[in-house]
């Protein structure tokens, strides 16, 4: 007899949702007693089709290990997969690879393809070998028709999905495993590039012996490529067979249905009936006992509310099918589980394990023996088949009383952390049980992580969760990121946050975001965290507070180094009002040291620290603030935060940050007049270009002996940098004119050299407001310094009017201020020269923007 | 019910006029539209298919004046009932998006508001247009009306979007979409993330409610099969061109451009076990389309003209065009040779 790969033996799930401590609890029975049988060789691909909530997609899970059965068996290789020990679940999850629906959201984008290809190495030790490594890719992507180097050095968006989805048939060949389940591979693939999937699972089919378990909704690729077909109907198998028997000539009524409905593409053969369904209580309520098909079938009759139908015989062999229609004929038996004993050494396979086939055929021991001989035989002998029933739930309820007892050890640590979390929690947040351990090494070890990957119908439920946890030590920076598997994400929700990390006393500690798209601060910031165990909650119920559910597959993975890390010094003490720079502190090397002070001083409206300082004529300082540490709100870190006013009252510079790096731009020496320098940092200077930190800060001024003051010979007026000839004028009227602009896109080579740079005019009249911008065309700006100024606008007395920020980000405010203008010509300088100044170039297109405000 | 063909009006409805759309990237701008130009008329279904990718739901989005930045119209013009679209102010626009064009979009379950009863989602659609409804009597009645359209029952006025299947969900969205009797409604994958018979369900609901509230249809989507069963006509796109539109049947009985023949011939069948055919996906860089005709990296025909001269729509026959050099007159010849290849692989 064919030796089974699988069997799936009387097999159910059920999934408890809604209600709260048990009251109102529904159920859902997602696969009712269901069998499947896939033999070992000659490998064949198995179809299992039916309709959302069927059952298809749990049983996708079921058989990749993902969650658990509520009774009965799944046997991989004749070792029932509850009972696999630890390494023989190595090899189990060796040998039965997946591979999902969406091709694009199983890359990483930011790596090339051959990084797919690396991890696999990594994780499964293919070969340290490196020309040997390179040998295994290529070979696998011939298999699936495809050459290394058309496609290892590209992004995945450079590939077609059709290929993304090859890669990962290659990834998971690499790997030789026996079984491929394939959950709605080709769905999100255009339809003229499926062809190269499905032609893929033939090829590792045939030429390989991998079996396929291929969960779809499309009955023509299965028709097209299926050997046997199951077509479940809300979780039981309404019928199986050969694809080609089953389509061709449905048995069943719903299969029927289902197939009259494939729309047919041929306009001169339309759907000649409109179908309706019976409504959504009728469906969910109806049926549970009998025939799950009732309320919708049109050959209803009483007989099938009693009992629900077995499987049939049809007249083409194998083809069966579960309706009393058919009660005449012969009932299908129900095939006995077997089970090999194998000896435990075996359980470490290496890729060259096949050679072990001969062996565990020979060695097959029927387990349940006797009692499932007679089950199998006399399958209609109720009697019988009840008593074979009970004794294996029997035995399923005292595996799962172990595993329970086991479990319970691990999670005591945990449950003891909890229990002090919520007697102290200063807010009642319980933090939920805890259903998986982020590994202690790997929050530890960098790149330690994925937890797993879950689909959506397991976190359906309103009350679901997801519930991790990993043990932090006092002071390790690591970073929580999830990533969803899939594009399902509905309506732009790509940033939102999608669970809640939780501290050791469950306090909230920070939300968990997506960092699929890019890194976001907010979300993604590396904690800094306690020693304790920290709860990570990814689940529906989060909705209230931060999650976000995904409808997708995701990966959770914490990522840090061993860090001890010497506690924030401690801020020294708030001074007072109004500070005197000492001048000579402002002419020694070095000197400096204003003070700090906090937030909490300045969060007035009309709060401001004023510093003033006395400056020598031709004298060279430089001026610095630097935020004591951390917590700047808003992301501002680049952002100026006081003014630096000269002896006339003038504007001389904005006052930029330098606590993240230095930042030229802001801290350029100034050459000084003689007088009393003024220093504003506050919420006042908003209006001009302070933007007030809410953290300590410092303010520094660093400068030379003035140079010695030429008494015979005049001082030379500091010449404002003379411009160029305007490249370009704005005119007066676009200016003036709601929405006027668009000056010119210009690419960064046109701007790469270091004297190159763009100047552009407008004329404006007294009194005029206008606001200039500048939008970069894309993200590619040098250092991530979206935030900086590229440029900067001068009056018509060639004095400095205002930087020229970017506005691409968001409205920023401090740089794009409205301007009250002056009569006379204006001059924005963009441009490298102007790296003294203000200007920092971007390497993208850009586009200015001068757009009046008046009205 | 009868699927009535309304597609004996020669009135236009809905006029695409050379309409481009780009999405900036910091390589450069992505060409997404690429001066595509259509008509639709009165009461007609018209299928836009193309890849996933090839701009038809840019293009659906564009109409609707919906392009979300970094994506911008770069020029085109698009006329209902004779109106420029692209002329309207932000007021007007908002008031014309259900009233004079709707949108049905992709994955309706995750388009309604959850925490908003279905009734009170449409009578915001109704009241937004019309203002507030003093007779709530009659606006229910007109809600009920329009659960009769599309085949909801009465009961689902009162409820949840979460209490409501897949299916009904979608049906909610195409209430509301024809809810104001809009001139064009449009399909951006309604059904495309369905089961086959709710699928079904979807589709007759769509064609029922088109032909009962007399509205023009754009359907979009991937299933040449599910097209074959509701459409009117065809439009197909590859890499943001239109490369051919066509009456229904002549797209499937014979369809002209080597792409539609590639799509045509994809289409896995239920019927019979065929070869697979395989083809490679590989395209362009979409920011650096190839000269000449877009297709030609991935046509078995094309020749060194196609790389030199972007081919035009030619008009074949009654609403028909097709953008292939094989069906200029001149190169007959080549045309000849072509179908013979197809004929006989």
């Amino acid at each position: 007899m064919p030796s089974p790969l699988l069997q799936i033996r009387d097999a159910t799930k059920i999934f408890s949702t809604g209600g709260f401590l048990g009251s109102g609890r529904k159920t859902v029975v997602a696969l009712d007693h269901f069998n499947l049988t896939i033999d070992e060789s000659p490998a064949t691909i198995t179809t299992i089709a039916g309709e959302s909530g069927s059952g298809k997609t749990t049983l996708a899970n079921l058989v990749l290990g993902f969650i658990k059965l509520t009774s009965g068996h799944i046997i991989f290789d004749g070792e029932d997969i509850t009972d696999m020990t630890d390494a023989q679940l190595k090899a189990y999850r060796r040998n039965v690879q997946a591979v999902f629906q969406d091709p694009f959201g199983v890359y990483n984008p930011f790596y090339r393809i051959d990084h797919v290809f690396d991890l696999v190495n990594k994780h499964f030790s293919l070969s340290d070998n490196q020309s040997e490594y390179r040998d295994m890719v290529e070979a696998g992507l011939n298999v699936v028709g495809l050459y290394g180097e058309d496609v290892l050095r590209k992004y995945p968006h450079q590939l077609s999905g059709g290929q993304r989805q090859r890669i990962m048939m290659a990834r998971a060949y690499m790997i030789k495993p026996r079984l491929i389940v394939a959950d709605e591979p080709v769905s999100m693939v255009d339809a003229s590039l499926r062809a190269s999937i499905l032609d893929a699972m033939l090829r590792l089919r045939d030429d390989h012996n991998i079996s396929f378990l291929y969960i779809t909704h499309d009955l023509s690729t299965a028709y097209q490529i299926g050997d046997q077909i199951y077509m479940l109907y809300q979780g039981t198998t309404a019928e199986r067979g050969s694809a080609m028997d089953v389509i061709d000539a449905p048995q069943h009524p719903y299969v029927q249905l289902l197939i009259d409905s494939v729309p047919v593409p041929d306009p001169t053969d339309k759907w000649d009936v409109n179908i309706s369904l019976p409504s959504e209580e009728e469906m969910r309520t109806a049926a549970s006992v009998g025939c799950r098909y009732y309320p919708r079938c049109p050959h209803r009759m009483d007989k099938c509310l009693e009992e629900q139908p077995p499987l049939f015989k049809m007249d083409k062999p194998k083809h069966e099918a579960a309706c009393y229609l058919y009660e005449e004929r012969e009932i299908a038996p129900i095939e006995a589980p077997i089970l090999y004993s194998k000896p435990k050494t075996d359980e470490l396979r290496q890729p060259q394990r096949r050679s072990r086939a001969p062996l565990a055929a020979a060695a097959i021991l029927l387990i349940v023996a006797a009692a499932v001989a007679i089950y199998a035989i006399n399958q209609n002998n109720a009697a019988i088949a009840a008593e074979a029933t009970a004794e294996a739930r029997a035995a399923e309820a005292t595996d799962e009383a172990i595993a329970a007892a086991t479990a319970s050890a691990a999670a005591e640590e945990f449950a003891a952390a909890t229990a002090r979390a919520e007697a102290e929690a200063r807010e009642p947040t319980p933090i939920p049980e805890q259903e998986f351990k982020v590994p202690l090494e790997g929050a530890v070890d960098k790149g330690a992580l994925a937890l797993n990957v879950v689909t959506r119908d397991e976190i359906a439920g309103a009350d679901d969760a997801h519930r991790y946890a990993f043990a932090g030590l006092a002071g390790q920076e690591v970073t929580v990121k999830i990533r969803t598997g899939g594009g399902g994400l509905s309506g732009g929700n790509l940033n939102s946050p999608y669970g809640t990390i939780y501290g050791p006393d469950g306090e909230f500690a920070a939300p968990l975001g997506d960092t699929a798209v890019r890194p976001r601060r907010s979300y993604n910031a590396p904690l800094t965290l306690k020693a304790g165990t920290y709860t990570i909650v990814v689940a529906a119920a989060e909705v209230d507070r931060y999650g976000l559910v995904g409808d997708a597959p995701y990966q959770i993975e914490v990522e840090g180094d061993e860090l001890e890390i010497e506690p924030t010094p401690e801020p020294t003490p708030i001074p007072e009002q109004d500070f005197k720079l000492s001048p000579q502190g402002a002419l020694d090397k070095g000197a400096l040291a204003l003070n700090v002070v906090t937030k909490d001083e300045i969060s007035g409206a009309g709060d401001a620290h004023r510093y003033t300082f006395e400056g020598a004529a031709n004298q060279e300082v430089t001026f610095k603030i630097r935020t004591g540490g951390g917590g700047l709100s808003g992301g501002n870190l680049n952002s100026p935060y006081g003014t630096i006013y000269g002896p006339d009252g003038e504007f001389v510079a904005p006052l930029g940050d330098t606590a993240v790096r230095p930042r030229r731009s802001y801290n350029a020496p100034l050459t000084l007049k003689a007088g009393t320098y003024t220093i504003i940092v506050g919420p006042a200077e908003v209006d001009r270009y302070g933007l007030v930190g809410d953290a300590p800060y410092q303010v520094e001024v660093e400068g030379d002996e003035p140079a010695p003051a030429p008494t015979a010979i005049p001082v030379p007026a500091v010449e404002p940098t003379p411009y160029p000839q305007p490249d370009f004028i704005l005119s007066p009227t676009d200016a003036t004119d709601k929405g006027a602009l668009t000056i010119d896109v210009v690419t960064r080579d046109e701007i790469a050299d270091e004297a190159d740079k763009h100047s552009y005019q407008f004329e404006a009249s007294a009194g005029q407001t206008v606001s200039v911008k500048i939008r970069t065309g894309g993200g590619g700006l040098s250092g991530g310094n979206l935030n900086s100024p590229y440029g900067t606008i001068y009056d018509p007395d060639g004095e400095f009017a205002a930087p020229l920020g970017d506005t691409g980000v968001r409205p920023r405010r401090s740089y794009n201020a409205l301007l009250t203008l002056k009569a006379g010509t204006y001059t924005i300088i963009v441009g490298s020269a102007q790296v003294d100044r203000y200007g920092l170039v971007g390497d993208a297109p850009y586009q200015l923007v001068v757009e009046s405000a008046d009205g | 019910m009868s699927q009535q063909k309304s597609n004996g009006s020669d009135r236009i409805v809905l006029s695409v006029d050379k309409l481009r759309i780009h999405y900036a990237t910091p390589q450069g701008d992505v060409i997404a539209v690429s001066d595509i130009s259509f008509d639709l008329y009165e009461g007609e279904t018209l299928g836009l298919v193309g890849e996933s990718g090839c701009g038809k739901s840019t293009t659906a989005y564009g109409i609707l004046q919906l392009v979300q930045p970094p994506g911008y119209i770069v020029n085109g013009s698009i006329e209902v009932d004779g109106a420029e679209v692209l002329n309207l102010e932000e007021e007007e626009l908002r008031k014309f998006r259900w009233t004079g064009l709707s949108l049905i979009p992709q994955g309706a379950m995750n388009s309604l508001n959850p925490t908003m009863r279905v009734k009170d989602q449409i009578i915001d659609v109704i009241e937004s247009h019309e203002g507030k409804q003093n007779d709530r009597e009659a606006l229910r009645e007109r809600i009920f009306e329009l659960f009769q359209n599309v085949g909801l029952p009465n009961r689902i006025y009162n409820m949840y979007p979460h209490e409501l299947s897949g299916g009904m969900k979608q049906r909610v969205c195409i209430a509301m979409g024809v809810a104001l009797h809009p001139t064009v409604v449009i399909a951006d994958e309604a059904t495309s993330a369905l089961d086959v018979v709710v699928q079904r369900i979807v589709a007759q609901t769509l064609v029922k409610v088109k032909d009962e509230i007399g509205v023009s249809l754009i359907v979009i989507g991937h299933d040449m099969g599910l097209l074959a069963q509701i459409v009117d006509r065809i439009a197909v796109m590859y890499a943001g061109k239109m490369v051919e539109i066509a009456p229904v049947e002549n797209v499937y009985a014979n369809p002209l451009h080597p792409y539609t023949q590639l799509l045509i011939d994809s289409i896995p069948s239920i019927k019979e076990r065929k070869p697979l055919k395989i083809t490679e996906g590989i395209t362009h860089d979409p920011r650096n389309p190839p000269s000449g005709c877009i297709f030609r990296l991935r046509c078995p025909f094309a020749w060194q003209h196609c790389a030199e001269v972007e081919p035009p729509p030619i008009h074949v026959e009654d609403k028909h065009e097709v953008a292939c050099h094989l069906y200029d007159e001149q190169f007959e010849e080549r045309r000849t040779d072509a179908l013979a290849t197809l004929a006989n692989p």
